[in-house]
């Protein structure tokens, strides 16, 4: 693919491409979400197809302040080169303040204060910015559009520059300076056409070069035990929700919607949260914080669950949910949630609730149920065979990606 | 009836029935129903921008009550008990105050869904005269005699070319062979391929697409089969959307099927349905020329091809 002399210089593989990653946080430590989503594609680009993959990213691990705990300076990760940059600045303590007022009307901000809540945001790393001025890749994939680095990066970069912008129907998507980095982008890759709808009227993509991709599945790799064991509630059957205990994240909202379920339904009946907390939620006898699990446990846990649940409104794909398929559970997720919404109505594999007593009634109907339960874990399933089965998919980005290279870089900015 | 006999719809119909039922009989106290029902809307999207004035009308509705019932709690010894004392001296002027905030956003959140109401009658007036997604007419088969002229044109924009509607993606492979940056769009589920693999061919209508393209982002536009459905108001969208889209130097390639062969039993069922006649060759011709276009008239017989460029090279 590659003809300048950069090949030669680094030529890990014979035929195939250099692609370099841009994400806030990069690791094993980073679970779930946009940055996830880009170590899942970056691996799998170089464990199943050969190519060079490296990654600019920060030093951090937590989302909510950007501290930097990591070592800066160039690793492997799973056959990946990991290029870490320290932060001027992490999320600001002033940030909640700026960010509730962009909330009213964020389309009619200034630049300048996109600028300043992006700053706000975090993590501000001016060096990895400046990096990417000497990235030899030859093409260069953000993910997500929301950062610092996407931001100032996207103009920098000589190379094709791919958008990931794993965006939600948040207030932010509208601020003014985004404009700008969608414009500079090359080409676009959607997780689904719900986010794709989304994005397109409000910043006038339609003409970019674009694909709508998704995530691929891994295989269930649990270990056979009894989910309800690991989770110290041996004996009880339980609902499961993966993804960061946060209220963004709607933990909170599924937390009281249980709370408020069981007084009306007493019983054995449990909620699991696993993944990492954000933000810890009350006692209660009947809801177990996993809090982070092994790849293992997460799947027994999973595959052991009566029904999983996806409380978030926020999802520009939630690879939980089909992960639940891929352990023929059947889903409920929220119904304002596009994309998780796309999932079960092109599936078959789950309901919808829209406030508490859609949550009762449809929760009663599942749990009452079984055979409606295993008909929607098989459709599930079939689905994302159909659709995300990782060989499959990994090859379509190929092509993708092979198809910007070789239009090339059309312009730091657009229009 | 799905398969395995479940059908999901009906499962969707009979849980939507008993939420209502459950509503209806105060089987949740409505209070507490409203606390849980604003958790639902704290964090549901609501478009900054563009979204929904419904969405935006559901958060609104969620946060008009203002609750008297300050909240109590501390980290410091003793705290809660003080702030639990000074909530009992002023809960009756805290109730008073909220009590007339609560009203008034009432009142104003009232007008707001009458608002809203009032929009969406217009909405679905104006559904009735402009359909966003005129029918797409089939006009010819995929080695048609056109395909040859209209890549001669196109070969002299430099940039993207949208071709509506694409169809099963065969021109748009044929351009993108000659090395043309071409991707197509139609809104015909059934004949545009899931997941293509190389090829950039999206499911919309050649409106909806073009509402969402930047302004000079084209270098040419292909449009066959998508002209003659087209409510006369869609006509002039679409004659602005071109001006906006189109580069300086762009290229408009129409290929129409002539009015005369659209009668009788040769008339397309969409059309019919439309109830809309389209307009003849030379009248495209007349309109694209008087926009600024130089326009070049290919007769095929039953169909014809129109290449209009703007700018230096219009001829």
């Amino acid at each position: 693919m590659r003809s300048s002399l950069l090949r030669a210089a680094h030529a890990p593989t014979e035929l195939g491409m250099k692609i370099a990653f841009v994400t806030p946080r990069y690791g094993e430590e980073v679970m779930g979400g946009a940055e996830g989503a880009a170590r899942s594609l970056a691996e799998h680009l170089v464990a199943d197809l050969g190519h060079e993959v490296e990654i600019y990213t920060t030093c951090a691990i937590d989302h909510l302040t950007w501290a930097d705990v990591l070592s800066p300076g160039v690793s492997q990760l799973h056959g990946v080169t990991v290029r870490r940059f320290t932060s001027a600045a992490g999320r600001d303590p002033k940030f909640s303040d700026l960010d509730a007022r962009i909330r009213v009307a964020p389309s009619s901000r200034s630049i300048e204060d996109s600028v300043a809540w992006v700053a706000a945001n975090g993590p501000v790393s001016e060096s990895l910015v400046e990096a990417l001025g000497d990235c030899d890749a030859d093409v260069v994939a953000f993910y997500p559009y929301l950062f610092y680095m996407s931001v100032h990066g996207i103009t920098r970069v000589r190379q094709p520059a791919v958008l990931h912008p794993a965006a939600h129907d948040e207030p932010s998507l509208y601020l003014p300076i985004f404009q700008r980095v969608f414009d500079s982008a090359d080409a676009i890759c959607f997780h689904t056409e719900a986010e794709r709808s989304l994005v397109e009227p409000v910043l006038h993509t339609a003409a970019t070069d674009q694909i709508v991709l998704g995530l691929g599945t891994g295989q269930a790799s649990g270990s056979g035990r009894d989910g309800a064991a690991i989770l110290g509630i041996a004996g009880r059957p339980y609902l499961v929700s993966v993804g960061r205990v946060d209220e963004q994240k709607g933990s909170t909202m599924l937390y009281e919607y249980f709370v408020e379920y069981k007084k009306r339904h007493p019983g054995p009946l449990a909620l699991a949260l696993v993944g990492p907390v954000s933000r810890p939620l009350p006692e209660h006898p009947d809801v177990v914080a996993a809090g982070i699990v092994n790849e293992a446990d997460k799947w027994d846990i999973v595959a052991g669950a009566e029904v999983a649940i996806s409380p978030s409104a926020m999802e520009s794909f939630s690879l939980v949910v089909l992960e639940a398929w891929v352990a023929r559970r059947a889903v409920m997720v929220n119904a304002v949630c596009g994309p998780t919404m796309e999932h079960i109505k092109a599936s078959g594999g789950g309901l919808s609730f829209e406030g508490y007593l859609s949550f009762e009634v449809t929760l009663e109907r599942l749990l009452g149920d079984a055979a409606l339960r295993e008909h929607m874990g098989e459709q599930g399933a079939r689905y994302v065979a159909s659709r995300y089965d990782w060989p499959v998919l990994i090859r379509r980005y190929e092509a993708f990606l092979e198809s910007v290279v070789a239009r090339g870089r059309r312009s730091e900015v657009k229009r | 009836m799905g398969v395995d006999g479940f059908d999901l719809d009906q499962v969707r119909r009979e849980i939507a029935a008993e939420v209502l039922a459950r509503r209806t009989s105060g089987s949740v106290d409505a209070v507490e129903e409203r606390r849980l029902q604003r958790l639902f809307e704290q964090y549901s999207p609501h478009a900054g921008g563009v979204g929904a004035l419904s969405d935006a009308l559901r958060s609104v509705d969620a946060t008009i009550f203002i609750d008297p019932d300050v909240p109590v709690a501390s980290s410091q010894p003793a705290g809660a008990a003080i702030k639990k004392t000074v909530r009992k001296a002023n809960y009756w002027y805290m109730r008073w105050v909220t009590t007339q905030v609560t009203k008034a956003l009432s009142n104003i959140a009232g007008v707001l869904h009458q608002v809203g109401s009032e929009l969406d009658r217009i909405n679905r007036r104006l559904d009735l005269v402009s359909n966003d997604t005129p029918a797409v007419i089939q006009l010819a088969d995929a080695d048609a005699w056109w395909h040859n002229r209209a890549s001669e044109a196109v070969a002299r924009a430099k940039g993207r070319v949208l071709v509506a509607a694409c169809g099963d993606g065969s021109f748009v492979a044929t351009l993108t062979a000659l090395g043309h940056d071409a991707y197509g769009t139609d809104p015909r589920a059934e004949v545009v391929p899931t997941h293509g693999d190389s090829l950039d061919l999206r499911r919309e209508g050649v409106i909806e697409h073009l509402d969402a393209v930047a302004d000079a982002m084209l270098a040419g536009v292909v449009l066959t089969g998508v002209t003659e459905a087209m409510l006369p108001a869609q006509r002039t969208w679409l004659l602005r959307a071109l001006d906006r889209v189109l580069a300086a130097d762009g290229i408009v390639v129409l290929h129409l099927l002539k009015p005369e062969f659209l009668s009788g039993e040769a008339r397309p069922v969409a059309l019919e349905l439309a109830g809309v006649e389209p307009l003849r060759p030379s009248t495209w011709v007349s309109v694209l020329h008087d926009r600024g276009f130089g326009v070049n008239l290919v007769d095929g017989g039953p169909d014809a091809l129109i290449i209009a460029s703007r700018g230096p090279r219009a001829n």
